[in-house]
């Protein structure tokens, strides 16, 4: 545990942002809304720690200066009513500012027309299903043996000897990069939600009720998120695992899985 | 009029009764706020121990202590019994000791209702923590109780219901009270304008929880008639929807967050000035602006849900309307920062907590408007960082405001100055550690850590152990605050004043302040007491 | 309330009971919304 610790402190040193054991932000990601989406986050952040900067600032100088014990003396003013306009009318400028770019994103996010490929997932306790509607082909995804194993209170297996600990699963979800992939989501039970940090996508998953959300990959790789919605004792135990893969390895993928290559698909890349 | 009541204040120039039979029957103001506060700090410890179950179990990666089922138990009651049971009580026990007081009211307007309020608590959290008892646990589904998932909760299911409910009644009646003497009971020269900012934000405070106590009676009252009378209000199999609970629930529960923070906005309105040695700037605007806050409370609860599947135009409509709540909440933080500069400031112990939550609930208010922008908040949702934004606006937010009233108004409470250096202590310790508690939170729900979750991915360990270190440093830094409870009466007497010249009714009567006071009302020479308005 | 006079008592018993319908209307009313939209 010590050992972690300081090698995690060493790696922060190193290489601030690759050694992920100190992740400190939130990820790019690999779709363009993604992309965007850390940039309204880093936006906030930048225009919350300016203000921070300024207000604390002007804090600090009162705390140094106007205090007692060097003598300051109180002065007697008690209201502006030309500095309650300013510093109502300034935050008023700055939210519209913030609020106009994450308009934008929101539209975009909404545009789930012509989608290459439809998968609808349904939460289960605890576990998630998988339903190409094209291709024919569904499967449920759980949480892989390695983890299941590490998982139990008091086990003898280290965590952090195991892959991708909690999340990781036996079945993946497989998708073409590029492809534009529409989520059609629900539950069987209780509510979930489908969280892939990666793809900047969370969307809850509703036992009678069809939720629809929308992405598009641009780069292979394997990403991976977690249920996003208390459901229930193995809340934390349900990952989701997206595998971006080429368009080739996808048609194989289909076709070892006894799924219906769908055309489509195919003429959309 | 030969109440049992009347019985026991009919010899008040002899003092109280005593023994049980006082604190059972009291309608004295004074009395039922000791009692309120002494429930909330008993409260304040058990939830704090659970919150260090939560802690020990996330201090690595891995199952080590409790089962999950017992984690989620521990999340719901936790927070359960700090909203409920610590947070609002504190307050309400300030505002029973000090609004009569503040305005020269010899008492609450209705003092055996009073009572009631109090002590039907007790019996609402004896009733809530026996279902850890019971088998199946405790409620395990959170403390927004989501069905379906909380229909699951067994044999605790009806008692949660009920224990809300007496929550409810109790929060009720007190917020009813505090209206009704403050509307009524006035001294004649205190106008409402003129009223000291502590009694605005709680009279604000009432209206909201008058409001939207009721919509979660109703909301947990068909969750009962779902599980147990055939109703299909939420089941999405009869007919319902599951959606409609969180919309019924968050319509309470946001303003329920401002109700546990308007209060503390109104101590440190009263902190400041006094260590300030100067008014509060823009007094009028300060009030203005508390009741924007309210207003704008009751049509931003959909925030809370913008994962839901909500259509563009409902995301549009609550993503404004939340980031303008920023706008008066600046306003104050502005107004707070005015009252310092070019005063004439000391440090003691409530001044340094009523600072340390201006510059702490800043930051939990800046994780807020993060949390406001949609595209972001899909990351954010339900992960560690809302976490983080809750406990940052809730621990060196409303529980920093709590401990800086205590210290500030326990000389006139007790009669004695409490030990300075012990609450100086207090302050430090609780300070750095409640930040090496949260800090780290906020990396974590970036980097991907979801909520609500008894075990986690390798790569969020060492965030996670820093938390826990910091959780337990907290936990113990509290005990100080204890020990400064315990030897209250040990410091020197306390004069009227206590502080240097603060304003406010209550510094005109003797520490401690007698049993009834103001039984006549009183002249305010108002140049005196109300420059701005006189 | 004994330490008010009359008039007093008459505007607290007013207020009480003005208050108390706004809570039972707000829990009635979230009720019959349930109602009416299952």
């Amino acid at each position: 545990m010590i050992r972690k610790f300081i090698s995690g402190l060493l790696g922060l040193v190193a290489t601030a942002s690759a050694n992920a054991d100190w992740q400190l932000n939130m990820p790019v990601g690999v779709t363009e809304l993604s992309a965007e989406t850390h940039d309204l986050h880093m936006m906030a952040f930048w225009i919350c720690t300016a203000i921070g900067v300024l207000v604390f600032g002007v804090m600090i100088i009162a705390l140094v200066k106007h205090r007692k014990s060097v003598g300051a003396e109180p002065a007697k003013f008690s209201h502006s009513t030309a500095a309650e306009i300013t510093w109502t009318a300034i935050p008023v400028l700055i939210l519209l500012a913030m609020a106009i770019p994450a308009a934008r994103t929101m539209i975009k996010i909404e545009d789930s027309r012509d989608p290459d490929l439809t998968v609808v997932a349904t939460g289960y306790q605890w576990k998630w299903h998988y339903r190409y509607q094209d291709q024919d082909l569904g499967f449920y995804s759980t949480l892989a043996r390695p983890s299941l194993e590490a998982r139990q209170l008091g086990s003898p297996v280290d965590p952090f000897a195991v892959d991708n600990y909690l999340l990781d699963v036996d079945r993946p979800l497989v998708v073409p990069v590029g492809a534009k992939v529409r989520l059609l989501l629900t539950s069987n039970d209780v509510l979930h939600a489908w969280w892939v940090p990666d793809l900047a996508i969370k969307k809850d998953a509703i036992p009678g009720i069809v939720n629809e959300t929308w992405f598009r990959a641009d780069e292979v790789g394997t990403y991976r998120g977690q249920c996003a919605e208390l459901c229930g004792k193995d809340h934390g135990y349900m990952p989701v695992v997206v595998e971006v893969v080429d368009q080739y390895e996808f048609e194989q993928w289909v076709a070892d899985n006894g799924g219906v290559i769908d055309e489509t698909v195919a003429s959309n890349q | 009029m030969s109440t049992a009541a009347a019985d026991i204040e009919a010899h008040d120039d002899h003092g109280p009764a005593k023994g049980i039979r006082r604190w059972l029957f009291t309608t004295n103001h004074k009395d039922i706020g000791t009692l309120y506060l002494l429930f909330s700090l008993t409260m304040f410890f058990v939830g704090g121990a659970m919150a260090l179950v939560i802690r020990s179990e996330l201090a690595q990666p891995g199952l080590q202590f409790v089962h999950p089922e017992f984690f989620n138990q521990m999340t719901t009651m936790h927070a359960l019994i700090m909203v409920f049971g610590a947070v609002m009580p504190a307050f309400v026990g300030l505002a029973n000791w000090m609004i009569p007081m503040q305005i020269g009211a010899p008492d609450m307007a209705l003092p055996r209702m009073n009572n009631w309020s109090f002590w039907i608590l007790p019996v609402a959290f004896g009733i809530l923590l026996s279902t850890l008892f019971m088998p199946g646990g405790a409620p395990a589904s959170g403390w927004t109780m989501y069905p379906p998932l909380v229909l699951q909760t067994g044999n605790a299911f009806p008692f949660l219901i009920f224990s809300v409910h007496l929550m409810g009644i109790s929060s009720i009646m007190g917020a009813i009270n505090i209206i009704v003497t403050i509307l009524n009971m006035r001294t004649p020269e205190m106008t409402l304008i003129r009223m000291p900012m502590f009694v605005w934000t709680w009279l604000i405070t009432a209206y909201l929880l008058l409001a939207v106590m009721p919509v979660l009676a109703g909301a947990v009252t068909m969750l009962l008639t779902d599980q147990f009378f055939g109703t299909s209000f939420f089941l999405a199999a009869g007919g319902g929807d599951p959606v409609m609970f969180q919309h019924i629930f968050w319509f309470f529960g946001h303003p329920e967050v401002y109700i546990m923070i308007l209060p503390a906005f109104g101590v440190v309105s009263e902190i400041l000035p006094t260590f300030s040695r100067k008014p509060l700037f823009g007094h009028d605007s300060m009030v203005y602006a508390t009741a924007s806050i309210a207003f704008l409370s009751f049509i931003v609860w959909a925030h809370h849900m913008f994962t839901v599947g909500m259509p563009l135009s409902g995301q549009m409509f609550f993503m404004f309307a939340t980031m303008l709540i920023a706008v008066p909440t600046g306003v104050k933080v502005f107004n707070w920062v005015a009252t310092m500069w070019k005063g004439s400031m000391t440090f003691e112990t409530p001044m340094l907590f009523a600072l340390g939550f201006i510059f702490l609930f800043t930051i939990g208010g800046f994780s807020g408007l993060m949390l406001a922008i949609v595209p972001s908040d899909i990351q954010y949702h339900d992960s560690y960082f809302v976490v983080a934004h809750f406990h940052y606006v809730l621990v060196p937010g409303s529980i920093f405001a709590i401990m800086a009233a205590a210290y500030y108004w326990l000389p006139k409470w007790t009669g004695h100055m409490y030990n300075e250096k012990a609450g100086k202590l207090h302050f430090w310790m609780s300070t750095i550690f409640v930040n090496l508690t949260f800090f780290p939170m906020h990396f974590l729900g970036l980097a991907g850590m979801p909520r609500r979750i008894p075990d986690y991915s390798t790569q969020f360990a060492d965030f996670n152990f820093i938390a826990s270190v910091g959780a337990f440093g907290f936990g113990l830094s509290q005990l100080i605050f204890l020990y400064v409870l315990v030897t209250a009466k040990r410091g020197a007497e306390a004069s009227d004043m206590v502080w240097d010249h603060p304003r406010g009714l209550e510094w005109t009567v003797p520490s401690p302040a007698p049993y009834h006071t103001f039984d006549e009302p009183v002249h305010i020479d108002r140049t005196v007491a109300f420059p701005e308005n006189p | 309330m004994t330490d008010v006079d009359a008039e007093t008592r008459k505007r607290i018993r007013r207020t009480t009971l003005i208050l108390v319908g706004v809570a039972l209307a707000f829990f009635f009313g979230f009720i019959l919304m349930g109602v009416i939209n299952s």
